[in-house]
């Protein structure tokens, strides 16, 4: 008990190492996803939307772990939040097993509010 | 040492043993709170990549022509660095520099107000084209579509603008209540940092334990963390 707070401590050039990688993180998922706006065309097809969450969930964990010092924190908090990310992971994918398994023509293509003006 | 265990100086409620013992149950307290907060936000993000699925043309289409792409990255790059001074605060706290921790804070507010500007301009652009939520949503999307017809952009995006329309509207809902609900975050942040930039600047954490510093802290860590899954979310995709 007596040892899960604060055991290891990280230095200010370490974080400083962090914020650096997540600038980084954050200029490489910019360049990934909108390679038709920049000069560099990194085309990643396909993997356009994976690599996006990947990269988030990097730079996620960067925060968590270290600026939020979860990796010094007692081992009941760090249960805390993975059953949060399990139970969204768990609300994600049933919704999105419902949504994506639907006939095409269960989805409105009218407008929902009678208000709306125009072809959609 | 900065656990706190071994300083007998630092004050704690009676019904704890220690001052450290203290702080965990507070830690702990904090992260049930920010679970709560992960959850909340999850349901917004689940909204939106259902309604992202059913209408993939027109969500691709408004993020590539009426999303700032540019001033999404800025925010992203002035929270980062809001977080890093957040932490530098709680560091300081830590060490017993409460005046220095009070310093750190103040750049910590400053970022969050140069992130609410930016949202500011983005706010009143879409304010202005008519880029509104449900039935206010006004842009002449026909129009639009004809012009932007062959635009290299959309081209390179492999969008297909005969299914550019449908869900437009709703593209605006998910979008104003996503970011003005982390914006509200972000003011309540504002709020609770100014507090503890107070309590620094009287030297309250030069003798007593600085857990009010690290759970604000945290909570602002966790402002950033949903707008680190905003933002590729609702600008790049």
């Amino acid at each position: 008990m007596s040892d899960s707070t604060e055991h290891k401590h990280h230095s200010f050039g370490f974080f400083f190492g962090i914020l650096i990688a997540l600038m980084g993180l954050t200029i490489l998922t910019y360049f990934t996803a909108r390679p038709m706006e920049t000069q560099f065309h990194i085309s990643t097809g396909i993997m356009h939307t994976p690599i996006a969450v990947i990269i988030a969930t990097v730079k996620a964990f960067l925060v968590v772990w270290f600026f939020m010092h979860l990796g010094e924190h007692g081992s009941t908090n760090k249960v805390f939040f993975l059953t949060s990310i399990f139970f969204v992971a768990l609300m994600m994918a049933f919704i999105m097993a419902d949504v994506m398994t639907r006939w095409e023509s269960a989805n409105p293509t009218y407008p929902v509010f009678k208000e709306m003006k125009g072809p959609w | 040492m900065a656990d706190g265990s071994a300083a007998p100086e630092i004050p704690f409620a009676p019904h704890f043993n220690n001052a450290a013992h203290e702080k965990r149950a507070s830690q702990m307290g904090m992260w049930l709170f920010l679970v709560n907060e992960v959850m909340l936000f999850a349901g917004l993000f689940t909204a939106f990549f259902m309604y992202r699925f059913m209408y993939t043309d027109t969500f691709r289409y408004m993020a590539l022509m009426h999303l700032d792409a540019g001033m999404g990255t800025i925010n992203t790059v002035v929270l980062l660095l809001s977080s890093f001074t957040v932490l530098a605060a709680v560091l300081s706290a830590k060490n017993r520099k409460s005046k220095v921790a009070g310093m750190w804070l103040v750049a910590t507010i400053v970022f969050a107000g140069v992130f609410l500007v930016v949202k500011y301009f983005e706010y009143s652009h879409k304010i202005h084209v008519g880029t509104l939520p449900g039935k206010y949503f006004s842009l002449d999307l026909t129009k639009e579509l004809a012009a932007n017809a062959t635009n290299s952009n959309v081209k390179d995006a492999e969008i297909d603008l005969s299914k550019v329309g449908p869900g437009a509207s709703m593209f605006f809902t998910l979008y104003f209540f996503i970011t003005g609900l982390h914006a509200l975050h972000i003011l309540i942040g504002m709020a609770i940092l100014t507090w503890l930039a107070v309590r620094c600047f009287r030297g309250e954490f030069d003798r007593r334990a600085d857990t009010a510093v690290e759970l604000g802290g945290m909570y602002w860590h966790l402002v950033d963390l949903i707008w680190i899954y905003v933002y590729p979310m609702l600008y790049l995709l």
